[in-house]
């Protein structure tokens, strides 16, 4: 009996605007829909498949949680913002930032490092899965 | 021109296995054993209300009013190879650069909406393309609100045949 392993994800988003100080949002007129991409993660294909990490402390020193990968997630459990770099290297800068509840998913490049911390002072857990 | 506007965003992934029963063409899907189930999550980017272009997003569209261009129409703007649809068309050489403002990004999606070749994404002005969308998918992030700005984004295809996308660049 074989096994094969896949990962579909979905990113959607749906852009509105307020037309009068208080009220209601409407669906942005500049874009006039919402906006869905899905697919299956071109890593999971096959025989690869991942653990779901849950409970990752985070503080303002930077955690690698998945380098080498070909997708990855991850989600903000906490309370404070989390900031995301992708990059392979140290210094790289914190470009992409998680509030409490969001979620980042994505097929990523292996050469990519993808690191999270806090902000000063601050600390939160994320949980992430990856996938090679 | 609109008091505020906002983006209400969401993940949803599902990690699944199959198994191959006796006879082969039947197979038995369920989740992975972890996390065993679904997993994603939500939330809401705060964009300006004034946003730095009205081709802040790819809507634009050939039958659109050119007043709504701006000064730009005078000054030969083009449509940046966007089609009826609304996509737009890049290739590996033909880089896309969404946005030539220099504000702080607030909020990135982009869906590559083509059928064979990935779109790959960078955040550093073109220098690494750590982010792969698959034809079909798409990705979205916020950005840190000091660092990434709009015209550091840059998107290309994974083959020459190129592929097309469709985005939102929103500023502060």
């Amino acid at each position: 009996m074989a096994t094969t392993y896949k990962v579909r994800y979905k990113n959607h988003c749906t852009p509105q605007e307020q037309i009068s100080s208080g009220g209601r949002y409407y669906l942005d007129s500049d874009c006039g829909r919402k906006l869905t991409g899905v697919c299956d993660s071109l890593a999971a294909e096959g025989t690869a498949n991942g653990t779901l990490t849950p409970g990752v402390s985070v503080s303002d020193s930077a955690v690698s949680i998945a380098s080498s990968k070909d997708f990855v997630y991850v989600k903000n459990t906490g309370s404070n913002d989390v900031f995301i770099s992708l990059a392979g290297t140290a210094d790289a800068k914190y470009v992409i930032v998680l509030s409490a509840g969001e979620a980042f998913a994505s097929d990523i490049d292996t050469s990519a490092n993808v690191r999270v911390r806090c902000g000063s002072g601050e600390t939160s857990t994320v949980e992430h899965f990856s996938v090679t | 021109m609109p008091t505020a506007r906002r983006i209400i965003f969401g993940t949803y992934v599902v990690p699944t296995q199959s198994d191959t029963m006796e006879e082969p063409a039947i197979t038995q899907t369920t989740f992975q054993t972890s996390p065993a189930g679904t997993i994603g999550g939500k939330g809401s980017a705060t964009i300006n209300a004034t946003q730095w272009s009205d081709s802040w997003t790819s809507m634009e569209r050939p039958e659109q009013e050119w007043e709504d261009l701006d000064s730009k129409w005078e000054v030969a703007y083009s449509l940046w190879n966007v089609n009826s649809s609304g996509d737009a068309t890049i290739t590996d050489s033909s880089i896309a650069t969404l946005s030539d403002d220099g504000s702080d990004l607030a909020f990135l999606y982009v869906k590559n909406t083509g059928a064979t070749y990935n779109a790959l994404v960078a955040l550093d002005g073109g220098t690494n393309y750590y982010i792969i969308i698959p034809p079909g998918g798409s990705v979205h992030l916020r950005g840190d609100g000091t660092q990434l700005l709009c015209n550091e984004v840059r998107v290309k295809a994974s083959n020459s045949a190129g592929t097309t996308i469709e985005f939102i660049i929103a500023k502060e």
